[in-house]
């Protein structure tokens, strides 16, 4: 393996924010409402040079006003899911690990259920409950993932799939029982959706939180690859190793409640995201977090183009789009592994 | 290690490790800054410009407005005179074309479909997932959404980008008429709105007159076959039941309940009833369900007890009157027997409507595309 280097690093990451780049001006691009490319650019053109009075109506309204904050909005949750996908997958050293197999999704989508049925008039309610739930799952799966004080990777792991069985079912349970009409539409939201437009503020916070516990992780990926030997090995070679897991573990989990309670639950990325990029540039933690979260964004960006335009001008949910898209290459990233 | 020390920890875990994460965070940093700077900034910066710029535009582009309280409760300001509609359902679509504001609605749903000109209109998506920027794209003067079916989080979407979304929640036959009506008032065609409501309520009233004193049928509204749903009595559909002479043997506080065949089985409905005008989809249901355990067991099955009105019973739009009377006719067919002209009026706007005893059983999923 090639020594990393910050050369390395960055031409990497400047690789993968280049096809990001092309990823979003296609995604600009494709639409129920067709724009040429020269169009866009020229319009993109004004936008960036100031000369905003010859942009037209239309354009403003459907790029600046509809597809930017969209694309905006998949490129951090995308990122945020992917680097907490990472993150679990180092801490529990299970390649299974990823936000929506730890329940952390279902419980975020419980929470946000709950909001609706108590108080659906309160504006932003549920995407603050959706967090509240996702931090409360990652608090119960926490606990109920150690044993004898210490966190066992294994019993994490098959407490976070009993909690995601068990909130998923309580939330069939409400959704069959309660007379609530607020409710219609949360099954697509249960599937994964970035067509819900946010209050620009909320969009700047889901940013900064991103940057602070994205960073967060990165600070320990030294660390993390240490820990891939081995907890007692890393021990050894003097990692604080339950401090780095509890870093990882509650920014991990700050990442998905950001994420969910924006989109809804959006399977896949985190899991697959982080394999595909440790097959590309090596599994280096310093060099895997940027990728990731480069990766993730690239991916989500793609997955709700292909949402908005494959049928357009219905919508998909973004999330029925990664599933059926990471299932196939998911396997076959296992089958290449096992050849 | 308790609880405790855990929280202790992870809440001092940022400040004692700080000296040592420095040099590391300080290398990391830059990379951030540049990814943010190269990568996000440009389309935040974009974004923030042109949301400012919007609402300049909005304030030239009407000269006068109303503000009005939706069925909902949300407070819309509505320009005048609306121009330009998007129907966010087919019942809604059916509803504007039906006060004669058809030819200005500019964009509607994949399902709408009736009258046939709607399938003409610009479809703009399903009505669980429209697309926000095809409805944008045709610069609606007001956008109009049902709670039945639209979800909030389209309707919040469409809210943000200053476009008009007045959303319609009838719950009984005669709410229907009046959100009509109301809708009549705000697109500037009040006569016709009361033109239309009046002559559907002397056609309510004469089904009223004709069932006068009759006890009500016991019928199982099948809604949706698998899973079996009906109505319950918030529902619309439960009081255009009763209009037309027909109780639903379900008693729900739900709209749309799940219901268990062995609850069908003892409540034992007079009338198993279906609302759908595709024959060919219905025919295929009906061989598939005659297989099934169970139904054999209800007495409507045995004596072949059907019925299968038009879609319009299902749409809570001014068509719901022919689905009612359709109804009333196939439960009480003596009442109105009597009346060839009553007859003639009534089915004139029914698509290959199939009415009572039918030699068969027909079987159905009607409302593509309805609840989610």
């Amino acid at each position: 393996m090639k020594p990393l280097t910050l050369r390395r690093v960055l031409w990497s990451c400047a690789l993968l924010a280049a096809v990001l780049l092309g990823i979003v001006l296609l995604a600009l691009r494709l639409g129920a409402v067709p724009f040429s490319f020269g169009d866009l650019g020229q319009n993109l053109w004004w936008l960036v040079s100031g000369q905003r009075q010859k942009i037209s109506t239309d354009f403003r309204l459907i790029m600046v006003d509809i597809r930017l904050p969209r694309i905006l909005l998949g490129i951090v949750v995308g990122a945020a899911l992917s680097v907490a996908g990472a993150g679990f997958q180092a801490l529990l050293r299970n390649p299974l690990a990823d936000p929506y197999v730890l329940g952390v999704s279902s419980g975020a989508a419980l929470g946000a259920i709950l909001a609706l049925l108590a108080a659906p008039a309160i504006p932003l309610m549920t995407p603050a409950a959706a967090f509240l739930g996702a931090a409360a799952t990652i608090a119960g799966v926490y606990f109920l993932g150690r044993r004898q004080g210490q966190l066992d990777s294994g019993t994490l792991l098959l407490a976070g799939i009993v909690m995601a069985s068990f909130l998923s079912a309580m939330i069939m349970f409400l959704m069959t029982t309660l007379a609530s009409r607020e409710l219609r539409g949360i099954s697509f939201w249960l599937m994964g959706d970035l067509s819900t437009s946010l209050p620009r503020g909320l969009l700047w916070v889901l940013i900064v939180g991103f940057l602070i516990a994205a960073g967060a992780i990165l600070t320990t990926a030294s660390d993390l690859n240490v820990l891939l030997a081995g907890e007692r090995e890393a021990m050894h070679l003097g990692v604080d190793v339950t401090r780095v897991k509890l870093v990882v573990y509650i920014s991990a989990s700050v990442l998905t409640g950001l994420a969910v309670s924006v989109s809804g639950a959006i399977g896949y990325v985190g899991l697959l995201v982080p394999h595909v990029m440790r097959m590309f540039f090596g599994s280096d933690y310093r060099l895997l977090i940027p990728t990731s979260a480069l990766g993730g964004a690239i991916a989500i960006v793609l997955a709700d183009t292909l949402a908005r335009t494959l049928i357009a001008p219905t919508e998909l949910p973004v999330g029925a789009m990664t599933a059926m898209a990471g299932a196939p290459v998911f396997i076959y990233l296992l089958r290449r592994r096992l050849a | 290690m308790t609880w405790r020390d855990d929280l202790s920890l992870c809440c001092t875990i940022f400040i004692k490790d700080t000296r040592r994460r420095i040099h590391l965070a300080l290398t990391c940093a830059f990379l951030v800054r540049w990814l943010f700077v190269w990568g996000i900034a440009p389309f935040v910066l974009i974004g923030a410009a042109g949301a400012q710029a919007m609402p300049q535009e909005n304030q030239t582009a009407s000269p006068s407005r109303i503000e009005v309280k939706d069925e909902t409760g949300r407070t819309v300001t509505i320009p005048q005179p609306v121009r330009r509609i998007v129907s966010l359902a087919p019942s809604v679509t059916e509803t504007l074309f039906a006060l004669g504001a058809g030819d200005r609605v500019v964009g509607d749903t994949d399902f709408c479909d009736y009258p046939p000109e709607a399938k003409r209109k610009t479809h703009i998506g399903g009505p669980v997932s429209p697309s926000v920027e095809a409805i944008a794209a045709l610069h609606p003067d007001l956008v109009v959404a049902t709670r039945e079916i639209n979800r909030p989080d389209s309707v919040r979407a469409l809210e943000q980008l200053g476009i008009a979304v007045y959303a319609t929640d009838p719950q009984t036959v005669e709410q229907v008429l009046t959100s009509s009506e109301r809708l009549g008032e705000l697109l500037g065609t009040a006569e016709a709105g009361r033109l239309l409501t009046a002559n559907l309520r002397r056609r309510l009233s004469e089904i009223d007159r004709r069932l006068a004193g009759l006890l009500p049928k016991r019928v199982l509204m099948i809604v949706w076959l698998d899973p079996l749903m009906s109505v319950g009595r918030s529902a619309f559909l439960d009081d255009a039941l009763r209009r037309a002479g027909a109780h639903s043997v379900i008693d729900s506080p739900q709209s749309w309940p799940t219901i268990d065949l062995e609850q069908v089985v003892r409540l034992q409905p007079d009338y198993l009833i279906i609302s759908n005008d595709n024959a060919r989809q219905v025919q295929r249901e009906l061989t598939e369900l005659q297989e099934r355990p169970g139904w054999r067991q209800l007495e409507a099955v045995r004596n072949r007890r059907f019925i299968v009105v038009s879609e319009a019973m299902s749409h809570p739009s001014p068509r719901l009157v022919d689905g009612i009377e359709q109804l009333a006719r196939a439960l009480y067919p003596s009442a109105f027997s009597s009346d060839a002209v009553f007859f003639r009026a009534s089915s004139r706007n029914c698509r290959g409507t199939m009415v009572a005893r039918i030699s068969q059983p027909f079987f159905s999923l009607p409302q593509p595309g309805g609840c989610l």
